[in-house]
């Protein structure tokens, strides 16, 4: 049954795409009516169409540099639009201090531990625990001062909600499976358990541009802080 | 776990994480929602409680008002009048002779002593100097036999308990909403008999006024803007920290219950 369900997954790629640029279209559409914070969620959206494209056509021998560019760009923008979209939720100085050291992070990585041809575990494991950690950082915040009269209208609430489940389960899928993989990559199982684990990961990604599909619909009024623009 | 193979447990974890987060997704709105709903709930208490803090205020100083009024009313043109009036008397015997002043200065008497009693009567009405000085049974007592000789209409007083005093807040409070449910009865009603009673209990006071006049529909009367009245009493009661009912339906005439704890607000 299992084996049955994964292989409808097998069209997983396909259906990602799909979703992705229903995103795509829905913030392509809608950008200018779009807050702020929304065009930087459009944004993020257009870097990981961008990305896509990019290992899909197969131009580089390696793909390597541009999860590392990705992943940079994807943390900057995601704990920006936590900045803009949030008012007095994340100060100015933490905004700051969090980009500038997951840059030094991502960097020193590179120089120091990860070379720019190899997966970059270290970096997206730190990225995911800080969104994680910003995303229910966000949920309590809301829980504080609940401002918002309608949850399910509102940009923010499912941006948060993609953020949380995807980077939460992404972590978990790799911590989980990781040790599982180190432990029987020389057996006949080692290969088959990573062909499980990217169809899950799929999946997650289907829902978070489904997710990111419904925050860009929303109606968002939240004024972002004024020297934001400037703020970087 | 341990008998699965590890597909199958990568498998089984990966949903329970799955279904973990989104559990804690569906119990956060259901927490936030809850949540919400208590702040609005608190806000509108804090807005009810605001509004009667408005009122209560905007009623005292009316009663305020009412009592310099009253006062200057009695002390200064009552006085006046009075001396007006004694010095027309006196001109009046002067003029004894004179007969095409007599008849003026006699009628300038008449209309003197109807301004006075005029005054005395506005005076009282804004100020019952009965309720200050002896309390609401006392007070009571006088709006009935008032009521009675005035109109035609039979009303009643009963005062079942000894009566003790409230505070003046308290006392005057009721004394407005009697003479608003009397002046509606007689208005109104077309009643025949209107009956007060006043129970005093330790520590508590209840006042009960029915009449047996046509009556009205209650609920559509309350909704109306015209149901001003009504909203004036349930502020008075409101103010003084006591509770009502009241019931009313078409051709069985009316009934307002009130009680109020001493020292209550």
């Amino acid at each position: 049954m299992i084996a049955s369900f994964l292989e409808w997954f097998g069209l997983g790629e396909t259906y990602l795409h799909i979703f992705m640029a229903i995103a795509l279209l829905v913030g392509s559409i809608r950008f200018r009516q779009l807050s702020p914070a929304q065009r930087l969620l459009s944004l993020l959206v257009m870097l990981s169409v961008l990305s896509e494209v990019l290992v899909s056509t197969k131009i580089f021998t390696n793909n390597m540099p541009i999860f590392h560019l990705y992943t940079v760009g994807e943390f900057c923008l995601i704990v920006s639009i936590f900045y803009v979209g949030r008012k007095d939720f994340l100060p100015k100085t933490i905004f700051r201090i969090l980009i500038a050291s997951f840059l030094l992070v991502a960097f020193g990585n590179v120089l120091l531990y990860q070379s720019i041809w190899e997966m970059n575990s270290l970096s997206s494991s730190i990225e995911g625990i800080v969104l994680v950690g910003l995303a229910l950082w966000y949920f309590y915040d809301l829980l504080e001062r609940l401002d918002m009269p309608n949850l399910g209208k509102s940009f923010m609430f499912w941006f948060a909600t993609g953020v949380l489940l995807f980077f939460v389960s992404n972590l978990l899928f790799f911590v989980f499976s990781s040790s599982i993989v180190a432990s029987q990559w020389q057996t006949e199982n080692g290969q088959e358990i990573v062909l499980v684990i990217w169809p899950m990961f799929t999946f997650m990604n289907i829902l978070l541009y489904l997710i990111f599909s419904i925050a860009l619909i929303c109606k968002d009024s939240i004024p972002s802080p004024k020297s934001f623009w400037s703020a970087p | 776990m341990q008998g699965l193979d590890p597909i199958a447990q990568i498998f089984l974890v990966s949903t329970l994480i799955m279904v973990s987060l989104v559990g804690f997704i569906i119990f956060f709105v259901v927490v936030y929602q809850r949540r919400l709903l208590q702040q609005q709930r608190k806000m509108r208490e804090q807005e009810a409680a605001h509004q009667r803090e408005l009122l209560s205020a905007s009623i005292q100083t009316q009663e305020k008002e009412r009592q310099r009024i009253a006062r200057d009313l009695h002390d200064e043109i009552g006085a006046m009048l009075s001396t007006v009036k004694m010095k027309v008397s006196q001109a009046k015997r002067r003029a004894k002779g004179d007969e095409s002043l007599s008849p003026v200065l006699v009628e300038t008497t008449d209309l003197l002593t109807d301004s006075i009693k005029n005054v005395r009567r506005i005076s009282h009405a804004l100020l019952p100097p009965v309720l200050d000085k002896f309390g609401l049974h006392a007070a009571l007592k006088d709006l009935v036999e008032k009521a009675t000789t005035e109109e035609g209409t039979r009303v009643r007083l009963q005062i079942d308990g000894e009566p003790v005093r409230f505070p003046q807040h308290q006392e005057l409070g009721l004394f407005r909403v009697s003479q608003e449910v009397l002046n509606n009865a007689l208005k109104h009603a077309q009643a025949k008999l209107i009956e007060f009673r006043l129970t005093f209990r330790p520590e508590q006071l209840s006042l009960e006024i029915r009449d047996d006049g046509v009556g009205f529909d209650w609920e559509k009367k309350q909704a109306e803007s015209s149901g001003l009245g009504l909203k004036n009493i349930e502020s008075r009661v409101l103010t003084i920290g006591g509770k009502w009912q009241a019931e009313s339906k078409v051709g069985k005439g009316t009934r307002v219950q009130i009680r109020v704890e001493m020292g209550e607000k």
